[in-house]
């Protein structure tokens, strides 16, 4: 586990999670992320070498329904599309992808 | 002696009416608000027509529930069809729930009376509820102080009197850990006991949603009513339903509490450990055997929690775009710059740290050194457990390694921030049920502050703990 953390990395980090950060912000999330990262070394001397990850917690596997489809009522359909920032009649309206 | 029964007494007895009821909490919340701000929103009309309809059932001498027209608070993570739900953002700010949670529909089948919505910190990340966007939520016996989080809306309402009663999420002791700095009762469920449709996701397997009221019996009795299976949530459980509050029996003779070493080093505050031993005494004399036993993972699991925790939220939290509904920009630009923009403006500081840890221990060449190591470490964190309750029936620890702190003392650095986790993210982690309920107060500045106890049972031993603490209660009455 490395525990450096460049700036250009955290912006590379930052892309990813869809967030921007402006240039006084930078060095403060760089500092408490190393700081994070710095603490999760702990870990390296917890022999985890014959475990297996966990799925779910209390041992639940696969958890079936039958594929039907459900309607909601008009009123709550109304009120998605009341919340939706932008639209055209009952259409999201988004912004350009090219 | 449970509150909501000695209210629901007084108002079959005609004592008193649901809306005399709801407006007597109303005027508390009026009169404490401006020093507590427990509460993002109350919605006072719709609160008294609602009593009105409880005290018009009465009036027809129709069966009404134990619950019905008592007043309570619901952390503003929890939806409630047409009312403002935020999540304590400013993403939320103006979002309107189209549907109830699971919660929400169990607790108006019973007719129960929510006041308002409680604050929290943003997206349920934090341990003092500074992080809201709505202000900070002030513990009532020292203004100066935090009330713990991220429920601190819901359990200072509680333990200043503007509700009876509160449901609270916990995620790594959002319930607890406020209930533990503002001397109430609080419990997390089992992981699954309770539905989490409707409720705003953080980290979906961390995340539990339970009561928080003054004492055991009130605890138990809204756990009761919002706990069972729910189709609508794929993760909860087919256990079977149980009436808590008949369980309470008061008598532990024989139980064995196991004391886990782990948690009482020789860095623990000393006052807090003098309380602790204490109560520690306390359920020897109600006829407990007192067993030291050791969680040895103990010391990984705040570090596994702070990776797998930040990885689940970076992803449920990739939900907010700004298009669907939430916070919004009204300006012509291309979709990916729109993303950034809204997410960047909207969250706070700490969400965008988190969603950043996330997004890093998730990435290519990092996940296996992080968040398949801390899901193996998990799993050791269990197998402790289970090793453990192999030989005790309870597990008793301190709720927190301190007091209520200082508003401001943490939020410089992220890292200490967390350690105030340190007690409660374990059990998070193994998925089991734990309370805190109140042991003492400590003495700081001349304000006793109270602090809690933990009390961590089996898995779906929800009925096991209560009664150990409903036994502790009754002594200390």
């Amino acid at each position: 586990m490395t525990q450096q953390l460049t700036k250009e990395e955290l912006h590379d980090v930052a892309q990813l999670a869809q967030l921007t950060l402006a240039e006084d912000e930078v060095s403060a999330y760089q500092k408490d992320l190393v700081s994070i990262l710095d603490y999760f070394k702990k870990l390296a001397v917890c022999d985890t070498d014959d475990v297996e990850e966990i799925g779910h917690i209390t041992g639940m596997t696969n958890v079936f329904r039958e594929d039907a489809v459900v309607a909601c009522d008009e009123e709550m359909v109304e009120a998605m599309i009341d919340a939706f920032p932008a639209k055209k009649d009952r259409l999201i309206s988004v912004k350009n992808v090219l | 002696m449970s509150v909501i029964k000695s209210l629901h007494a007084d108002l079959l007895s005609g004592k008193t009416t649901a809306r005399a009821l709801a407006q007597n909490y109303l005027d508390v919340i009026k009169e404490k608000e401006q020093d507590i701000n427990a509460f993002i929103s109350v919605d006072d009309d719709a609160v008294l027509t609602h009593a009105e309809d409880v005290d018009a059932k009465i009036a027809r001498g129709e069966k009404i529930d134990v619950l019905a027209g008592i007043p309570g608070g619901l952390k503003d993570l929890i939806s409630v069809r047409g009312g403002r739900t935020t999540a304590g953002s400013k993403m939320l700010e103006n979002f309107t729930a189209v549907y109830d949670a699971t919660v929400t529909t169990r607790l108006k089948e019973r007719d129960a009376l929510v006041l308002g919505k409680t604050n929290l910190d943003e997206f349920a990340c934090g341990g003092s509820t500074e992080y809201s966007a709505f202000g900070v939520t002030k513990n009532p016996h020292d203004n100066t102080r935090v009330a713990g989080g991220s429920s601190g809306g819901s359990a200072a309402a509680v333990a200043s009197g503007e509700v009876v009663w509160a449901l609270g999420t916990d995620t790594g002791g959002s319930i607890r850990q406020p209930s533990s700095f503002c001397g109430v009762v609080g419990l997390k469920p089992t992981y699954g006991r309770v539905s989490r449709y409707g409720v705003i996701a953080m980290a979906s397997s961390l995340d539990q949603v339970g009561p928080i009221a003054t004492t055991v019996e009130d605890v138990a009795i809204i756990l009761t009513r919002i706990a069972g299976h729910d189709p609508q949530d794929a993760t909860s459980a087919h256990s079977s339903d149980r009436v808590y509050e008949d369980y309470l029996s008061g008598d532990i003779r024989g139980a064995k509490i196991g004391i886990p070493k782990e948690f009482l080093h020789s860095d623990l505050d000393a006052d807090v450990r003098r309380v602790f031993d204490e109560a520690v005494a306390r359920y020897e004399s109600l006829g407990a055997e007192i067993v030291e036993i050791s969680l040895p993972h103990t010391e990984f699991a705040l570090a596994a929690y702070y990776i797998i925790m930040p990885a689940e939220l970076s992803s449920n939290l990739a939900r907010y775009d700004g298009l669907r509904y939430g916070y919004a920009i009204d300006e012509k630009m291309d979709v990916q710059d729109y993303y950034k923009k809204v997410r960047s403006t909207a969250f706070g500081a700490e969400i965008k740290r988190r969603l950043m840890l996330g997004t890093y221990t998730l990435s290519a060449g990092y996940y296996d050194a992080y968040y398949k190591k801390a899901q193996k470490v998990r799993a050791l964190i269990r197998r402790d457990y289970e090793k453990a309750f192999e030989k005790v029936d309870y597990i008793f620890t301190p709720t927190a390694p301190e007091v209520a702190f200082k508003i401001g003392a943490k939020t410089a650095d992220p890292l200490t921030m967390y350690l105030a986790d340190i007690f409660t993210v374990p059990i998070n982690l193994a998925g089991v049920p734990a309370l805190s309920h109140p042991i003492g107060t400590i003495a700081k500045d001349g304000v006793d502050l109270p602090i809690g106890g933990q009390l961590i049972g089996k898995w779906f031993d929800e009925e096991g703990i209560l009664n150990a603490a409903f036994a502790y209660e009754q002594q200390t009455q």
